[in-house]
């Protein structure tokens, strides 16, 4: 349960922080969309408009521990996509950035170490929607005030 | 610990929903913001080879293969690949350094006196799009070697043409 909640906080920072470095150079970003050439022309820009900003919003959930499934649900998604990508640049031999935790084109290539560590945050991802309880124990909560709620007023009656 | 199959299934049915709504938070942030803020960018980007090549070319000299090629044949080319070091030693144009863009540095005064005596420094890579021999332009053009040049596609121009290559270091 606690490798869960680590794992949430680690995982949502992380979001935070991938997306905001997005954010800040959506040229740069998009340039890195388009170099990995899975992409048709038109959906380069809108790609790299969204992508950052959707996982701002999961780190946000995942670090507040808002609506857990949903956002350790799409973390997943969102990493089994870049594992996709990644590996499809690693097996065609293009030789650019990873667009990961940085637009700009530095001396950074992806190779076998990226795909490793996304499939590491990948695992991470599927393990805070399997075993984080913080949800379960809000909805039991709730369940448990409105039972509460409920004798009361059978109570008054 | 164990998460019995009724409650996955319930954390995915509401899990399936709640991304769909994050999904559709995040697009209208992003497009939201997108569209405010000065450095937005456009809806739909011109990302076919062509507008993507004249991007990296900007304000950078370009070269037409039928002058490379003269230069070639009155022995002033100064080919410079730009591409990796497998990708060279497949196969390269006639004469050619392989620098890297990183590598720029290392190979700026060795470039600037070859220039000096008569050569013309020419960089290429492979594909109409690819950005590696404009970065390498560019970096030169840094340390003050204005006179290279860009042969757009330069591989894959030069070889459909027929003209020689060479193989190996």
């Amino acid at each position: 349960m606690i490798l869960a909640l680590i794992f949430r906080l680690f995982l949502g920072g992380l979001f935070v922080y991938a997306g905001s470095i997005k954010v800040l150079d959506p040229g740069g970003f998009a340039q890195a969309v388009y170099n990995y050439r899975l992409l048709p022309g038109w959906a380069v820009n809108p790609v790299a408009i969204i992508l950052p900003w959707v996982e701002i919003v999961t780190g946000t959930c995942l670090l507040l521990g808002i609506w857990i499934p949903g956002a350790s649900l799409l973390a997943s998604g969102l990493l089994s996509l870049f594992f996709l990508a990644l590996t499809s640049s690693l097996a065609r031999g293009l030789d650019i950035a990873c667009g990961c935790f940085s637009t700009s084109r530095g001396s950074e290539t992806v190779d076998i170490f990226y795909i490793l560590r996304d499939l590491l945050l990948l695992g991470m991802a599927v393990w805070v929607f399997l075993f984080d309880r913080a949800w379960t124990v809000l909805r039991s909560g709730r369940m448990r005030a409105r039972e509460i709620t409920s004798s009361g007023s059978l109570g008054e009656k | 610990m164990a998460v019995s199959s009724t409650e996955i299934r319930r954390r995915l049915r509401s899990g399936l929903l709640q991304a769909a709504g994050l999904l559709l938070v995040g697009s209208l942030l992003g497009g939201g913001i997108n569209a405010i803020r000065p450095a937005g960018l456009p809806w739909s980007g011109s990302w076919n080879p062509e507008a993507v090549s004249a991007r990296h070319l900007q304000g950078l000299p370009e070269i037409s293969l039928e002058e490379a090629w003269r230069l070639y044949q009155e022995g002033r080319s100064l080919f410079l690949d730009a591409r990796d070091r497998a990708s060279f030693e497949l196969g390269h144009l006639p004469g050619a350094l392989n620098i890297v863009p990183e590598e720029a540095a290392e190979f700026a005064e060795e470039i600037r006196s070859l220039s000096e005596s008569g050569l013309v420094p020419i960089a290429y890579c492979d594909g109409a799009a690819c950005p590696l021999s404009s970065q390498l332009a560019r970096k030169l053009q840094a340390m003050g070697l204005q006179s290279v040049r860009i042969l757009v596609n330069g591989w894959g121009r030069w070889r459909q043409a027929g003209f020689p290559v060479e193989k190996g270091e």
